[in-house]
């Protein structure tokens, strides 16, 4: 395992949407000593089959899984997941937008969230990069938005029963609580990156795999 | 919040219905690619006044797919395009999927401006919204599903890059989207205008 290496897992089915994300993480500040690798996957039989396969690829100890349409726009992002990272050894990982508790819906844009992505509101903003410290909070959660999924371990993603496009968030948070680590979400003065996801989400399979995530993780998602 | 149980039937009606969202959104592409490859702006414009009059539950797919929102907005554009004989944002693509992909292009090329990426990548948004028209920005900016800050210094920015190249009718429509025009403002556009009434006469 390569401590000092980032790498960034991206499953994408648009080259130019992927052209664009990677500018961006091109842009970025890298850690002192550090250095960072782009992993994409194409046509993947899944999100998590995709992630899977990645994850096995690189021997980065640390590793970003993000959709192709997140623009990280604040350049201290990553020194900022290493420190925080560091803060903590028992966190295994880091989000940009995150539930503290979910309800027995399981429906994770239906409950209280902490952090943020670009927003109405805040687009209009003149875009600051923030550099994190100790004094900013980090807020626990149970579950991250797959939107962008920071690591530092491997834990593997569940294919077995996440084979589509829903729930492998959900689900892939619940794997690093039950092996005990710690997942958190970063207070942010603006939010760290921008979610181009055109705002309305084709959901045809969400009830599906939500009631596949009540049937695997009915024992602990409440707790 | 919404109310849960709300919430919950709208997913398992969306599960339910999922197959007949489905043919109803392929068939929506198929004769939208049609339209698109033919370029043929007057059957695109009523196939949406045919949509709107449709009262049929499958419509309701229409709602969950941003490209259906954002073919929806390109299609204003490519009328006050049509209308002002401007070259037509759909000139070089033959399907929905280049149309998104250019229209997407713009957008990211719209937001780099606002964005701390270096010059190079700025330099080359401000060379390919030069090649867009202004209703096509504005289209972006007025599009519910699009993220885009600061529509006035946008609007602004390129106008003066239409300026510098002598532009000066896309210099005007920009200048015009602008939503708070103050007097140096308001005195460029009736500059620009006197200098579009000039070249009118001087073509005639």
């Amino acid at each position: 395992m390569n401590d000092h290496l980032i790498c960034f897992i991206i499953c994408t089915n648009n080259e130019l949407f992927l052209q664009e994300c990677t500018i961006y993480i091109n842009n970025l500040y890298v850690p002192e000593g550090f250095a960072i690798d782009i992993i994409t996957i194409k046509e993947a039989r899944s999100m998590t089959a995709g992630y899977n396969a990645a994850m096995k690829a690189s021997d980065a100890k640390y590793k970003i899984y993000m959709h192709q349409d997140v623009f990280i726009l604040n350049r201290y992002f990553l020194v900022n997941l290493i420190n925080i990272f560091h803060f903590n050894e028992n966190i295994g990982m880091i989000g940009m937008v995150g539930a503290p508790k979910l309800d027995k819906e399981a429906i994770m844009w239906n409950v209280y969230r902490v952090g943020k992505v670009i927003s109405d509101s805040t687009i209009h903003t003149t875009y600051e990069s923030e550099l994190w410290n100790a004094e900013i909070p980090v807020y626990s959660v149970h579950a991250i938005d797959g939107l962008l999924m920071a690591t530092s371990v491997d834990i593997p993603w569940r294919e077995d029963v996440f084979d589509g496009w829903d729930f492998y968030d959900m689900s892939q948070s619940m794997e690093f609580i039950r092996r005990g680590y710690l997942l958190v979400v970063p207070e942010q003065n603006l939010p760290w990156c921008l979610h181009d996801d055109g705002k309305v989400l084709s959901l045809f399979n969400f009830n599906h795999y939500r009631k596949k995530f009540i049937n695997e993780y009915k024992d602990e998602y409440l707790r | 919040m919404p109310d849960k149980s709300e919430i919950l039937e709208l997913y398992e009606a969306m599960e339910q219905s999922k197959e007949s969202y489905t043919i109803f959104l392929n068939e929506y592409f198929s004769h939208i690619d049609s339209l698109i490859a033919s370029h043929d702006l007057p059957a695109l414009n009523s196939y949406f006044n045919e949509l709107s009059g449709l009262d049929t539950k499958e419509k309701k797919a229409l709602i969950y797919s941003s490209s259906a929102f954002r073919i929806r907005s390109i299609k204003e554009a490519l009328i006050k395009e049509y209308d002002v004989k401007l070259t037509m944002f759909w000139d070089d693509v033959s399907d929905s999927n280049e149309l998104l992909d250019k229209y997407n292009k713009t957008i990211f090329m719209i937001r780099r401006l606002n964005s701390a990426l270096p010059d190079e990548y700025k330099q080359e948004a401000h060379l390919y919204l030069q090649t867009v028209s202004p209703y096509i920005v504005n289209a972006a900016f007025s599009d519910p599903t699009v993220r885009l800050g600061k529509p006035d210094y946008i609007y602004i920015t390129l106008a003066m890059d239409f300026i510098q190249n002598e532009r000066y009718d896309p210099a005007l429509i920009l200048l015009q989207f602008v939503n708070n025009k103050n007097s140096e403002l308001l005195n460029l556009i009736d500059k620009l205008k006197s200098l579009k009434k000039k070249n009118l006469k001087e073509t005639k």
